[in-house]
């Protein structure tokens, strides 16, 4: 890696930018434009290292690579330790690649209080990067948590009629959550000894059978409500609607996927047999996730809505695969991630721009788009298709997998994981159809304008990823393998009892003594092992 | 006979007679000579805490030979608190100096009674003798009341005054008695000998004794706001000019905690297991009932004054934990004040600074669109609000962490997750002033009457706190290692 440092800079680079800004004026047109123009080059330079990282990741390893590691508290065994692997690479990838695309939508479409809005977003960015990176539990908590305060203020400022109302929920939410995660992770700190926050040396060392219930569990309700799972999904309707554009495209492609690594990286394998214990459950909460956002979808008529319930809908499966306990679960899992990214992010866009024409986002309001705005058009139609998981884009390849993968695990879950996909289809296509198609084209969108020079920058390299991940995803799952090979052994492995001394804790959660835990714990690995490579 | 004098350090005691000696001098000074600058004053009390600064952290705590006979302690946990009680007296004089509605009131006056109240509290936190502590905790009371009312013209100053006056003498009372009980059933009033006392006699089959501390804890409980005990704060805080508010915050709190650590310390362990309860009762109490109050208060002072009593409660977590002999509990006790002292009188300093144009503003509407008039103070009370609400990257959240690491390492399960559960409550009031600073706009144009004199104490105090609040949260770990180090000295 030499003297250079390149997972930091990534790291911080959006925050320097952020700090830049403070003394930039916004006072008068010239002022914002100056804001723009700082924020979007550091954003892309952002991304232009992200690319260097990715072309220097060895594939075939599932070592962390890129580490860098520091002292912080040594008091506490605290340290400043970041790296990559194959499950956080995509989703770096993904932050640095949304992030300019945002601040690019938002060239016009936020026209107040510029300089506070970009210094919100590089400091988002920051605070997503760093969830994906961070390796020691401590520091992933503080990035965890730091990264609400940007966005609690661009759904609160920025935001359309009920953003405060949206905002505060989204943070009370969000807050209620980690915080049971923290006095976990206290918790796990002291029951393993006290000396270390490192996860990779937690993830080692998994601990007794008999704490792992609860410590899963106040684990598996912050990232629960982040993804978010049924039944803690009401705060994502709200912050969806009334985030700015830019805010739902960051929110839907990255912020949700912090909930479903959160799964992967910390609680599942940390405690792979309480998350055995609670797969069932888990699973049941996730399909009824996917059958319960496609239905609440179909039946809203703002389209913005709409979307967000799909999210609710698409997050379910990649529960489902992650909780299949299966490579092509896992990998469909990730991939799954990236996906939802790209084709949602890229759908919010769209309801943006066309929001940006007739501020309205009724369905009924619109009707016959197609006519007047052929471009604009097709890419909505390609974003739905890659959304709805056509062959050849994007969405396909994720959601195939899982279902194979859950396929695996138990038939009957991904019957009804393939009935969310045939709904999934119904209600995009339906609302398609309203919007773009039909015969009547009402006064208001007579003339509307096809899109400008900047909204084809937007919406070509998003076309572009899912066209990439469609037909030849071969390289970057060249990239996850590895990793999610790993990570299968780890959550697979049968758990030690280990010596460390145990604090006073009350006796595990009833769920804790359920039938996966009295399998015997070798024979489950070997099962997972026949069923892991197809 | 022949009395034993017990030998003197004056490297020891150079800070408190410093501070005492400044008092009179500003005191007489402006008796003698009252028509000098103001500036002047609050320069030399700003220097002499400043050097009173300097000499509690030059003199090394060492040997027992500190001790003077119990009195008077120095150890390494008398010079962290020296420096909390020295920093918030520092920051209270740059408050005082800022604050418009004190322009007219006799500064020799206001800041002699805040060295005054200065020495008192850190005697009370210095010393192994019950008595000692009843004396600093006298000494900075009545220091208060005065300051309390200070403003004479106020029908709310005097309220405030009387209010703390009555309440605070009920509690010395409550206090002076349950020492006197104490003192009865175990022969001294030295915490040392008690505790030894204690060892042969056990205290199970001394009701004087428990009812003697359990008077000590209602006395301590008041001053540091706990439950059931708080009910002054809020009028106290409204009432009181804004800058010794901000002193009230923190000053005496760290004083009682500190002489509550002392106790817990010396007889906790002797004590049995109620003195557990009561202390996780009082600390559950405290801070719902100080975060479940604060949400609908509509005065920022009010509100203030509701989320100190929550933090109050916190830090009985920390109480509560050493009691269960929790080795990160002293530490991340005094880095926890630490911080709190920081954000608290911070928030208080952007209530003085944006009232800095004349006209005070204590609602809550007041601070309605500030992030776009007043970018920066708004940005600094922001700042402030996500520490107190214990969000990273401030220090609130780091001296949270610890606190609560403290706890769980003492084995307590439900004390901590309920803490945590009340930090969430906390963020809903904290950010709604978020909000209105930033999601709301601005009310009419302000008139812009230009910044008092004392506009430059403002910002000097602002910097400190908000440059201090990032810094611990950001890069705590050596002032963390400083208060681990900083233990107490027993025998």
């Amino acid at each position: 890696m030499g003297g250079f440092a390149l997972l930091s800079w990534i790291l911080f680079l959006p925050c320097a930018g952020g700090l830049l800004l403070l003394f930039v004026r916004d006072g008068d047109e010239a002022g914002r434009r100056r804001v723009r123009l700082v924020a979007f080059a550091f954003s892309l330079a952002t991304f232009a290292l992200s690319l260097a990282l990715y072309a220097g990741f060895r594939a075939g390893t599932a070592q962390m690579q890129f580490v860098e590691a520091a002292s912080w508290m040594p008091q506490l065994g605290i340290a400043y330790k970041v790296g990559v692997d194959g499950l956080s690479l995509p989703l770096l990838l993904l932050t640095t690649f949304l992030t300019p695309i945002a601040i690019l939508f938002s060239w016009e479409d936020v026209a107040r209080r510029v300089r506070l809005y970009h210094v919100a977003l590089l400091f988002l960015e920051t605070g997503m990067i760093g969830v994906f990176v961070a390796l020691d539990f401590f520091l992933f908590y503080v990035f965890w948590e730091a990264m609400l305060i940007p966005m609690y203020l661009i759904i609160g400022v920025w935001g359309g009629p009920r953003r405060i109302y949206a905002a505060v929920k989204f943070f009370l939410y969000t807050m209620a959550g980690s915080v049971l995660m923290l006095i976990a992770i206290l918790w796990l700190y002291f029951a393993q000894g006290g000396q270390t926050f490192d996860i990779l040396a937690h993830l080692d060392r998994p601990p007794d059978p008999a704490l792992q219930g609860w410590l899963f569990a106040a684990f598996a309700l912050s990232f629960a409500i982040k993804v978010p799972m049924f039944p803690f999904h009401t705060w994502l309707p709200d912050a969806h609607v009334e985030a700015p554009t830019a805010g739902s495209v960051i929110l839907a492609g990255v912020l949700l996927k912090m909930g479903t690594y959160g799964f992967m990286r910390l609680a599942m394998p940390l405690f792979p047999s309480a998350a055995r214990d609670f797969a069932p459950l888990i699973l049941v909460l996730a399909v009824i996730g996917i059958i319960y956002g496609a239905l609440m979808a179909m039946v809203q008529d703002d389209v913005k809505k709409l979307v967000a319930y799909s999210s609710v809908s698409h997050l379910g499966f990649v529960m489902l695969g992650l909780f299949s306990f299966n490579l092509l679960g896992a990998s469909g899992g990730v991939l799954q991630m990236v996906n939802h990214g790209v084709s949602t992010g890229a759908l919010f866009l769209i309801v943006g721009m066309l929001y940006s024409r007739r501020h309205t986002r009724l369905i009924a309001d619109y009707g016959g788009i197609a006519r007047v705005a052929p471009a604009l058009s097709a890419f909505f139609v390609l974003t739905t298709l890659s959304s709805i998981g056509l062959p050849g884009l994007n969405g396909f390849v994720g959601e195939f997998t899982i279902l194979a993968g859950a396929f695996q695990r138990s038939p009957g879950f991904a019957a009804v994981g393939a009935a969310g996909v045939v709904l999934s289809a119904i209600y995009m296509l339906w609302m398609l159809q309203r919007v773009l198609f039909g015969s009547r084209i009402s006064q208001a969108s007579q003339g509307l304008p096809d899109l400008s020079a900047r909204e084809w920058a937007v919406l070509v390299p998003m076309a572009a990823l899912m066209f990439w991940i469609g037909l030849y995803p071969k390289p970057l799952l060249q990239k996850i393998e590895p990793s999610a090979q790993a990570w299968l052994a780890q959550v697979g492995r049968r758990v030690l009892r280990v010596e460390a001394p145990v604090l006073g804790l009350p006796s595990g959660l009833p769920l804790g003594r359920g039938p996966a835990s009295r399998r015997a714990p070798a024979a489950w690995a070997e099962r997972l092992r026949e069923g892991g490579r197809p | 006979m022949t009395i034993a004098f017990p030998q003197f350090h004056w490297a020891y005691l150079l800070p408190v007679i410093l501070v005492v000696a400044g008092a009179v001098f500003i005191l007489l000074w402006d008796a003698f000579f009252p028509q000098r600058e103001r500036s002047f004053l609050v320069t030399l009390a700003l220097a002499v805490l400043a050097s009173a600064l300097g000499a509690s952290l030059a003199a090394q705590p060492g040997s027992e030979a500190a001790s003077m006979g119990g009195m008077y302690l120095y150890d390494g946990f008398t010079r962290f608190v020296f420096a909390l009680i020295l920093l918030s007296s520092f920051l209270s004089v740059l408050l005082a100096a800022a604050q418009r509605s004190l322009d007219e009131a006799p500064a020799g006056d206001y800041l002699g009674l805040i060295l005054f109240a200065t020495s008192g509290m850190m005697l009370m936190a210095a010393t192994r003798s019950l008595l000692m502590v009843f004396v600093g905790l006298e000494i900075f009371s009545l220091s208060l009341y005065v300051l309390a009312g200070f403003l004479r013209g106020q029908p709310e100053g005097n309220e405030a005054a009387l209010k703390y006056f009555l309440l605070g003498s009920f509690a010395s009372g409550f206090l002076l008695y349950g020492m006197a009980l104490i003192f009865g059933a175990a022969g001294s009033v030295d915490l040392m000998e008690i505790a030894q006392r204690l060892t042969t006699h056990p205290p199970s089959r001394s009701p004087a004794f428990l009812l003697g501390l359990g008077f000590v804890v209602v006395g301590l409980g008041f001053k540091v706001a706990a439950a059931p005990f708080y009910m002054w704060t809020p009028d106290v805080y409204e009432g009181s000019p804004t800058a010794v508010t901000a002193f009230m915050s923190v000053g005496p709190k760290v004083a009682a905690f500190a002489a509550f650590f002392r106790i817990l310390l010396a007889v906790g362990p002797r004590a049995g297991a109620e003195l557990d309860a009561i202390l996780w009762v009082m600390a559950v109490l405290t801070m719902t009932a100080g975060n479940v109050s604060a949400i609908w208060q509509s005065n920022i002072k009010r509100m203030l004054a509701y989320s100190s009593i929550a933090h109050a409660g916190y830090i009985l977590v920390a109480l509560a934990a050493v009691r269960r002999g929790s080795d990160l509990a002293t530490g991340s006790f005094l880095f926890y004040m630490l911080v709190y002292a920081l954000m608290n009188m911070g928030a208080f300093c952007v209530v003085v600074a944006a009232g800095a144009r004349g006209g005070e503003r204590t609602r809550i509407e007041d601070y309605a669109g500030l992030g776009y008039t007043r970018p920066a103070l708004a940005a600094a009370m922001a700042l402030f609000m996500v520490s107190l609400a214990g969000i990273p990257p401030t220090g609130g959240f780091v001296a949270k962490f610890y606190l609560f690491g403290a706890a769980v390492k003492a084995g307590f399960v439900w004390l901590p997750v309920i803490a945590v559960l009340n930090s969430v409550v906390s963020v809903y009031y904290y950010l709604r002033l978020v909000v209105l600073m930033y999601m709301h706009e601005p009310g009419e144009a302000p008139a812009r009457p230009s910044l008092g004199p004392g506009w430059s104490y403002a910002l000097a105090a602002l910097l400190l706190a908000a440059v201090g609040v990032l810094n611990f949260g950001i890069f705590p770990s050596s002032f963390f290692e400083l208060a681990l180090r900083s233990t107490l000295l027993l025998n």
